[in-house]
């Protein structure tokens, strides 16, 4: 029984030298951990309560403490309603965790290492049997605010396994609102209070904070999101699925079949970045922003992002154009062992991976588990630092001096220009779509950066397939050679 | 306990039987046995769980297994003297109480006539789960597998089990809300409360709860529960003035202590198994423990009678008996005591 607490002492670590992911950037290595046979550890959530103490709440409903040091795993929490978020407040000790329900605190009072109360923050929102209104979250802002997504209500005859599906679809789109502000993102106040906060959300399974307070979340593929996405959270915007607007102040009684896709593509704020769907990424987990100060690797402040179908590691570049977020999405590590849903930095700046694959499917096959990446400390591997618009085109910043002929050559840089279409249907393919090369190149002095020089245009995505042929100056190649950069808005 | 020696001009036992308990599942590990009319049985009372039991044969049906049970909670202070078990025409054959880890021994000779004789585990709490049926026929083997084909067979993808401690999971249950809560008493009493509304929806006895459509495939589909449901006569929340409870969590220190609040008031429900007597059969039920802080007026507990009986520690009874009412000095500290009808 995995009431009793109990303590397993196993090999802590094992790295599995031989059997690293085929994509791996030099000088990062992946290991697997050794979970104990008597726990599922469907990870929902990780964070570290000190310096190897990791805490990770489960789609199971337990939280685990796991020393990182001895390989010991100690229960702290159970009986929780699909647990898919964990906030440690380390001042005083308290941990948070995002059940469907509700936002608890859970507090160890007796002091045996094991949460006794568990206290309800706040409730605030809706929830029916539908399966899929799943609750993500929480972050936290500078300010003691707690923000999570809410996921929609699932709408397909038959699939939801309740009889509450067929509410609220919009231009008979597959995902709907059973309930009270699904599809929202919200704020608790610190005073404990729920604010609705912004809408347009279909399956945000992911949602990560910066040092700035900018919030973001990930999208799934799905009816009014043509692909996965990265949306930038700021208060009343609407990020583009309608069955939400049933619970805005100004639209509750109206009739949302009446509103044309031609509005709501008016009404909505783009995605920051498209992750192309089937390429990269088919259902994104949480982005997290690297904090690691360059313990990490070369690409501090980006986000990493792991994709729970596809198990692999992206990396995010985020730029603000014209005021606002965009950026560059590639991939970083593929394939790890099964789908890559939650990531958080250890204190030593290693990447540890929570992972599940039970339900929809994962490369690598397996129900659950956890993996850490750790860069050497020295090697920089040869790889897309990140891409970013200039007036003229584009500059491609790499991590090393990139061969100097190679480098300047027009043909080593082909460039796909393509658009998605905001539809109520599944998904969209990519159209528009044109071939491009660039211009002109030009390379900087110390060679890290080609400018790019071509025309653009506002709300396309460029696709850069760079060739083999573009390795640094000692002749190293790069592990991935395909970016995207999400242009919806030109400098001015 | 030192295994009892044979009675005198016993002889040799004709059959010997080995019985169990599932450890901390409050069942034993065999609910149907068989043996022939007059045989003499030799039966082992092999006790794995960390808990007292024993085991009691009684002639008649399961209204006689239960006022053998109802009766052993009334032995006070002779309770352990007797090893649980009262003075009852009906019963056949009993043991001693095995300690944890411990075995006991019975020697006894089976009736003359056949038929159904149900067996039980008469510590308190124990008799609501820990039974079964030994068959006494001419055809042990034929009896055994028409009772073994009776028995409701828990299927259960993924089980939740209570052992010596309370058990609690929030999930998706059939025909119930969105919000519950399960939790399992040790004693085989279990109940669902609903955060919502914040009350007991209803009870139910026997193993817990099968957590399977949750763990498996996509997750989040309705999980079952393991027993029979008993009403527990819920007409929501106490009432203070007409504020709408709202949920504020649960310690689980004991059993667990559930929090909510109803305007300015504050209330805590401590829930806990009650083993209780209805017309000297044992029956389960349910006690609440409330303590209400800061009520500005009186508080009210309401419910459905036609479902349960109540008793108060507290308070006054509506004529009708579907409200208690107690002042908020009252209702500081007061029990109910659930007992289903059905």
């Amino acid at each position: 029984m995995k009431l009793i607490q109990f303590c397993l002492t196993t090999l802590a670590l094992a790295v599995l030298a031989n059997a690293q992911p085929r994509n791996l950037p030099a000088g990062y290595v992946v290991e697997t951990v050794n979970i104990p046979k008597e726990i599922t550890l469907g990870v929902g959530g990780m964070a570290f309560m000190d310096n190897h103490t990791l805490l990770i709440c489960t789609r199971e409903g337990e939280v685990w403490k796991f020393n990182t040091q001895d390989g010991s795993w100690e229960l702290f929490a159970d009986g929780l309603h699909e647990s898919l978020g964990l906030w440690i407040d380390k001042q005083k000790g308290d941990v948070y965790v995002m059940q469907r329900p509700e936002l608890t605190r859970l507090v160890d009072t007796n002091k045996d290492g094991k949460a006794d109360l568990y206290s309800t923050v706040n409730a605030g929102w809706g929830l029916t049997d539908n399966y899929h209104e799943y609750t993500f979250g929480p972050v936290r802002d500078s300010k003691g605010n707690f923000y999570g997504t809410l996921n929609t209500s699932l709408s397909w005859p038959g699939w939801a396994g309740s009889d509450k599906w067929d509410k609220a679809r919009v231009h008979d789109s597959k995902m709907g609102r059973a309930a009270k502000y699904r599809g929202w993102s919200f704020q608790i106040t610190p005073q404990g209070k729920f604010v609705p906060y912004s809408l347009g959300l279909r399956s945000p399974a992911g949602i990560g904070i910066n040092a700035q307070d900018d919030i973001f979340y990930t999208d799934n593929q799905g009816d009014w999101n043509e692909t996965s996405t990265l949306h930038h959270v700021v208060k009343d915007r609407f990020h583009g699925h309608p069955s939400s607007y049933y619970d805005h102040p100004k639209y509750i009684g109206k009739d949302l079949n009446k509103i044309s896709i031609e509005e709501y593509r008016k009404l909505r704020t783009r995605p920051s970045v498209f992750i192309p769907h089937g390429e990269l990424a088919n259902s994104p987990g949480e982005p997290v922003f690297d904090t690691s100060q360059g313990k990490f690797g070369p690409f501090a402040g980006q986000i990493i992002l792991g994709d729970q179908t596809r198990s692999n590691l992206m990396r995010i570049h985020l730029e603000k154009v014209d005021g606002e977020y965009q950026g560059m999405v590639v991939n970083f590590i593929s394939p790890l062992q099964t789908g890559c849903i939650r990531g958080v930095f250890g204190p030593d700046g290693s990447f540890w991976v929570g992972q599940t694959g039970r339900g929809w499917g994962s490369v690598g096959g397996k129900q659950f588990g956890l993996e850490r990446v750790r860069w050497d400390g020295s090697t920089t591997p040869m790889a897309v630092h990140h891409i970013s618009l200039t007036k003229a085109g584009f500059d491609v910043h790499f991590t090393l001096p990139v061969d100097a002929e190679e480098g300047a050559k027009l043909e080593n840089y082909d460039i796909l220009e393509y658009e998605y279409q905001y539809r109520p249907q599944y998904g969209s393919p990519k159209s528009q779509q044109k071939k491009m090369k660039p211009t002109r190149v030009t390379l900087s002095k110390d060679r890290k950066v080609a400018h790019l020089t071509l025309p653009l245009t506002a709300e396309k995505v460029y696709q850069f397939n760079l060739n083999d042929k573009l390795r640094s100056y000692a002749g190293a190649g790069m592990v991935n050679r395909v970016a995207w950069y999400t242009a919806n808005r030109l400098h001015k | 306990m030192a295994a009892a020696k044979p009675p005198a001009g016993f002889g040799t036992p004709d059959v010997e039987i080995t019985l169990g308990t599932k450890h901390g599942q409050m069942r034993f590990d065999q609910e149907a046995l068989a043996v022939q009319p007059g045989a003499k049985v030799k039966l082992t009372l092999k006790n794995t769980c960390e808990m007292l039991h024993n085991w009691v044969l009684v002639k008649g049906g399961t209204a006689d297994r239960d006022r053998v049970s109802g009766k052993a909670l009334q032995l006070g202070a002779q309770s352990m003297v007797k090893h649980f078990v009262p003075d009852d025409p009906a019963i056949v054959a009993s043991s001693q109480i095995a300690m944890p880890g411990k075995d006991v021994v019975v020697y006894f000779v089976a009736p003359k006539a056949e038929g159904d004789y149900p067996y039980v585990c008469t510590l308190p709490g124990h008799a609501f789960t820990m039974v079964g049926v030994m068959a006494v026929s001419q055809d042990p083997k034929g009896a055994l597998n028409r009772l073994n084909k009776a028995q409701p067979q828990v299927r259960a993808q993924w089980p939740l089990l209570v052992t010596n401690q309370p058990i609690l999971q929030r999930a998706f249950v059939q025909n119930s809300p969105a919000r519950s809560i399960c939790v399992g008493l040790p004693g085989g009493v279990n109940y669902l409360f609903d955060a919502e509304t914040c009350a007991v929806q209803y009870g139910w006895t026997g193993a817990f709860l099968d957590v399977g459509p949750d763990r498996k495939g996509r997750g989040g589909r309705h999980c079952k529960i393991l027993g029979q449901r008993f009403e527990v006569g819920n007409l929501g929340a106490l009432q203070v003035g007409d504020a709408t409870p709202v949920f504020g969590g649960y310690s689980r220190i004991g059993a667990p202590e559930l929090y909510y609040r109803v305007g300015n008031a504050s209330v805590r429900q401590r829930i806990t198994l009650h083993a209780g007597l209805a017309d000297g059969v044992l029956k389960r039920g349910l006690q609440y423990t409330f303590k209400v802080a800061d009520a500005k007026g009186p508080v009210t507990f309401k419910l459905n009678p036609e479902q349960v009986l109540a008793e108060a520690s507290a308070g006054k009874w509506s004529a009708d008996k579907t409200a208690l009412t107690l002042s908020a000095k009252d209702a500081t500290e007061f029990t109910v005591t659930l007992m289903p009808k059905n």
